[in-house]
């Protein structure tokens, strides 16, 4: 039989315990849902080795919602392109995203979604604005011997800090390099490449890119199997932007653009995973060959033995 | 009936002898062939995948939301990138799946990738590729760089021996790189294990 005291202990364990429970799960509630409603608020500032940028226009393009669970839906004008948001663990893989998206912007004539201007200390303020997956377009800014480049980065609103909790009014510093003029005539090249191993049997025959100077279509190519799915073309290096677009993705696949000074990648994913093989064993009938080479001619002295045999 | 075939069985034995030895020979000539033709596909194909990469930069492996590692058609083959073993002077395209046919020109990617540390290749022992295989030792290099431009430097940890190639041998361990041939000589794989870092 329970005794009173017995009974508070158990009550005791029992609410401590329920404590604990709804503590962990209060901490992992936090660190995974958003609140959708919360606005955001996003602070840029421009700045070069301690030189601040003023009166620079910053557009930035809401690229995505945001679910409770931090999950990325495309939405707006980029809700209907070939663009993997989600499941994005690298830096290389999130600028990958932005080269593609901007390209895009470009392509498609996208009006951004907010604009504003750098203060005196290069600094330039997005307030009250949805919660969601952006795009900060890219900067350049002429200097006297050369541009400052501020490249196309994707930052998300809300961000995750370091103890895992959202924060709703995001800072940052984009990165900026300095090119000096040359002048000079540069070769640009384009290739395809393709994450689609078991599938190539869905890679269509060919594909077109349009090529952007300075957000102005130049030229439409053709990527085949004829041209190894390569192009190339010679421009003045000026610091004119060059962008490169796939107008229609095959169906089943999506699209990343990578650049590395002036070589562009297009690379087109197939979604469905790959199917491993099930060995690397293979044979050398070579040998075979030969025993079968010997058997013959084995065969061809047994018949000649025989023949003289029979006419002595 | 007996007599007529037992006064012909000499003629029956030399026509297919003749038979079977052309036919062996020329299967011998044709393959014979192949390899050699095959080394020239190697050598080109080697050129362009390395004509068309982006500037290359030391990477190290890194885990992305997809892993697969991109590949570029040349001349019909889907190739992922190029495998360097500067102790030996030899520098090979890897063709992106693994096809016994096309082994015999190039090394093969059997599965997995460079970037979550699971690649494995294989190749052949033939003049054109691996015929250095039994003298390779552990810390040796082996370089890879993918058709992204990412430069991945390894070092051999271990040589296996295995008289079979299955899925689950070649995945045993925890190795960032296995490349495996085949000892023509006695049927027996070699399996090179690696792990990232000079």
């Amino acid at each position: 039989m329970l005794t009173r005291k017995m009974t508070r202990r158990i009550i005791g364990i029992v609410l401590t315990v329920a404590l604990i429970v709804s503590s962990v799960a209060l901490a992992v509630t936090a660190a995974t849902a958003v609140d959708t409603s919360h606005p955001g608020s996003l602070c840029l500032t421009y700045s070069y080795d301690g030189q601040s940028f003023a009166g620079i226009d910053v557009a930035i393009y809401h690229v995505a919602d945001i679910t409770r669970y931090g999950a990325y839906s495309l939405s707006g004008a980029f809700a209907d392109l070939p663009v993997e948001v989600n499941n994005i663990k690298t830096q290389d893989e999130w600028n990958q995203v932005a080269s593609t998206l901007s390209a895009y912007v470009t392509a498609k004539e996208i009006l951004p979604d907010g604009k504003s201007t750098t203060d005196e200390n290069g600094a330039v303020s997005f307030g009250e604005i949805p919660l969601g997956l952006y795009m900060v377009a890219a900067v350049r800014i002429e200097g006297d011997t050369g541009y400052y480049v501020f490249d196309q980065f994707m930052i998300s609103l809300p961000d995750l800090d370091d103890e895992d909790k959202w924060v709703y009014d995001v800072v940052a510093k984009p990165k900026s390099v300095f090119q000096e003029f040359e002048y000079e005539d540069i070769t640009y090249h384009v290739n395809k490449l393709w994450k689609d191993e078991g599938y190539a049997h869905k890679r269509p025959q060919s594909i077109d890119l349009e090529l952007y100077c300075n957000g102005t279509l130049t030229e439409t190519v053709t990527l085949s199997a004829e041209n190894n799915w390569n192009y190339s073309w010679t421009a003045k290096d000026d610091g004119s932007i060059w962008q490169v677009v796939e107008t229609d993705v095959a169906e089943g696949y999506t699209v990343t653009m990578e650049q590395s000074e002036a070589s562009f990648t297009v690379i087109n994913s197939y979604e469905k995973p790959e199917i491993p093989p099930v060995t690397g064993d293979v044979s050398n009938i070579d040998i075979y060959l030969w025993i079968i080479c010997a058997a013959g001619l084995g065969l061809i002295v047994l018949g000649v033995t025989g023949r003289r045999r029979k006419s002595e | 009936m007996k007599q007529r075939i037992a006064a012909r069985l000499p003629l029956i034995c030399i026509v297919l002898g003749a038979v079977l030895a052309i036919a062996a020979a020329g299967m011998l000539l044709y393959n014979s062939i192949s390899l050699s033709l095959a080394k020239n596909d190697a050598v080109e194909i080697l050129a362009q995948a390395q004509a068309l990469m982006p500037p290359i930069e030391n990477r190290a492996p890194e885990e992305r939301g997809n892993n697969a590692m991109a590949s570029i058609q040349i001349d019909g083959v889907n190739v992922i990138g190029v495998m360097e073993l500067p102790e030996y002077g030899r520098t090979l395209p890897i063709a992106s799946g693994w096809n016994t046919a096309l082994l015999k020109s190039i090394p093969c990617r059997f599965t997995g990738s460079i970037y979550d540390k699971t690649l494995i290749i294989g190749a052949t022992d033939g003049e054109t590729q691996l015929d250095f295989v039994t003298k390779m030792d552990v810390g040796d290099q082996i370089i890879l760089t993918d058709m992204e431009g990412g430069k991945y430097t390894y070092r051999v940890d271990t040589i296996q021996h295995s008289k079979h190639a299955g899925a689950s041998k070649l995945q045993e361990g925890d190795y960032a790189l296995t490349v495996f041939v085949k000892n023509s000589k006695n049927s027996e794989y070699l399996l090179i294990r690696c792990s990232y870092g000079k």
